[in-house]
């Protein structure tokens, strides 16, 4: 296989061009189908993920393909990579990696940014401002869900 | 895009699912579809869930433990005013016995669903010595028709007759059955995969178990209990718990401080295999130690792996100026043993802490009785 063939280009939203190694690129089972399909040259188009935000999957990708030998990475060490890649991303970063994983369809990221999401709220104060939806209980209702649901406890 | 609204619905529930169990009212409290969302599916499934339930003296109580090794956690905290003086688990399902003899009642916590439920006719009223089981069977086309066994036990209750009934919650109705099962006396239970296991004996005291087996309504064959089982061991001596819902486990009180548990490798109606998971013996190392009159009356096991298991006894609370705290042991392997106080519920008297751990949320429908519709509030608020 000559180098060119290794290699793919992902060209973003906003027209940012990424040359990939190939295996890289292909944990994205949407990038995979296709390639499969050969519908595409070299070149990939992704229209619905910014420069800004493939670059991150990018790095997620690198850090999880198994590329000649160097996937030996211990999972505990991937572990912590996990933890702190997406530790201070902010909200819109979270959602937008969300989205982008979704579309490229690859499921470890996608876990990995909704558990991400899941683990920075635990009180209806988060879930408001945090995911920014408006409550629409009265304090009567609110208060009438938190007592059917002592049972469950809180954090 | 940074609102969580604009999400695909499919993607929300990604995220929603992914928060734990203890985090329920903060998502049902935070708007209307929410709240909608987290009854047509289980929110927290995902992680493992250290919620249980327990009774402590006539209440019924939720548990959460946490144990990260160097601290662990256990609280409880009391739910209702009814009397429950016992407490059945099976599929998301429980099913409490309250002091009042006219109705049996079926929560499922999850849903906020509560099913009362009335005797066979009007005069064989429930009573103090009755037995229940909770299971399901399998209809024809696999889904689960739940049930509940009633029955009083062989050697039972004088001067009233042996008899056994089973609702069906399908049908609401209870039907008799004609049974007579292979022994002397029927003791505690536990239901795993929709079957009931007791714990039974023989007039010689040796101990085995018996399933009920919920689809073909009848008990199985004698099971054996582990190898070891001491032959003069009272049966009251043991306990039984379940591991998820994949695993029985057994616990055997030798002395004061010397325990073993069992856990099956293998469990069928008519089969069951086992292997030894913990020993316990004194340590005098520890700082910790179990109180002179330690009565292990029951225990869950919280961390298959790395063998560590939490064991509750029979005693009562313990008093100081402003509370009561009660204490649960955490036993593991080499003789560890670490104490772990809670703010009790007061009771006085009777204390019986019967457990119910890794409760696992379910979506199974109680309906709104016909003509139980009395009291449906007042079970929980």
């Amino acid at each position: 296989m000559s180098k060119s063939e290794k290699k793919i280009v992902l060209k973003s939203l906003d027209n940012e061009a990424f040359e990939v190694e190939k295996a890289v690129a292909l944990q994205s089972q949407t990038i995979w189908v296709m390639c499969e399909d050969k519908c595409v040259g070299n070149e990939i188009p992704l229209e619905n993920v910014t420069g800004q935000i493939l670059a991150k999957v990018i790095d997620y990708c690198k850090k999880h393909a198994v590329v000649d030998g160097d996937g030996d990475e211990s999972s505990e060490e991937l572990k912590n990579w996990d933890t702190e890649f997406t530790k201070n991303m902010d909200q819109s970063t979270l959602f937008n990696m969300i989205l982008a994983a979704n579309y490229l369809n690859i499921k470890s990221l996608l876990n990995l940014t909704c558990q991400a999401v899941a683990d920075k709220t635990k009180t209806i104060d988060e879930f408001h401002t945090f995911l920014n939806i408006e409550n629409n209980f009265t304090p009567e209702e609110e208060a009438q869900i938190c007592q059917e649901n002592l049972w469950a406890f809180d954090d | 895009m940074t609102r969580m609204s604009d999400l695909p619905v499919a993607l929300v529930e990604e995220i929603l699912f992914k928060v734990p169990l203890s985090c329920l009212s903060a998502v049902r409290c935070t708007c209307k579809t929410w709240n909608v969302l987290s009854k047509n599916q289980i929110v927290g499934k995902t992680r493992d869930q250290f919620l249980g339930f327990m009774v402590i003296g006539s209440r019924l109580c939720s548990m959460k433990f946490q144990n990260d090794g160097d601290s662990a956690d256990l609280k409880v905290r009391s739910l209702n005013e009814a009397d429950v003086f016992q407490v059945f688990h099976c599929d998301g399902l429980l099913l409490c016995l309250i002091k009042d003899t006219k109705w049996r009642v079926v929560w499922n916590p999850y849903l906020g669903e509560t099913r009362w439920i009335q005797p066979i006719h009007k005069y064989h009223r429930f009573h103090r010595s009755d037995k229940y089981a909770l299971g399901y069977g399998k209809n024809s086309n696999n889904s689960r028709n739940h049930k509940i066994l009633r029955f009083l036990d062989v050697r039972e209750g004088s001067d009233l007759l042996p008899f056994y009934e089973i609702y069906e919650f399908d049908s609401d109705s209870w039907r008799v059955l004609d049974l007579s099962p292979d022994c002397y006396e029927i003791l505690r239970s536990v239901s795993l995969k929709g079957n009931t296991y007791f714990l039974a004996g023989e007039e010689t005291f040796k101990g085995f178990l018996l399933c009920f087996d919920f689809t073909a309504e009848r008990f199985g064959p004698r099971l054996p209990l582990p190898a070891s089982h001491p032959y003069f061991m009272s049966l009251h001596a043991m306990s039984l718990s379940c591991v998820r819902d994949e695993h029985l486990a057994v616990l055997y009180q030798r002395r004061n401080s010397m325990m073993e548990i069992w856990i099956t490798t293998d469990i069928k109606p008519n089969a069951v295999s086992w292997s030894k998971f913990l020993n316990v013996e004194p340590n005098v190392t520890s700082p910790d130690r179990f109180p002179d009159m330690f009565h292990a009356r029951s225990f869950f096991i919280d961390d298959e792996e790395k063998k560590v298991a939490v064991v509750f006894d029979s005693c009562g609370s313990q008093r100081t100026s402003t509370s009561y705290y009660q204490t649960a042991y955490i036993i593991g392997q080499g003789g560890y043993l670490k104490s772990v106080k809670f703010r009790g519920v007061y009771e006085s008297g009777y204390y019986n802490p019967l457990l119910i751990y890794s409760y696992v949320p379910s979506l199974v429908k109680l309906q709104v009785n016909r003509r139980g519709k009395r009291k449906e509030r007042d079970f929980i608020d």
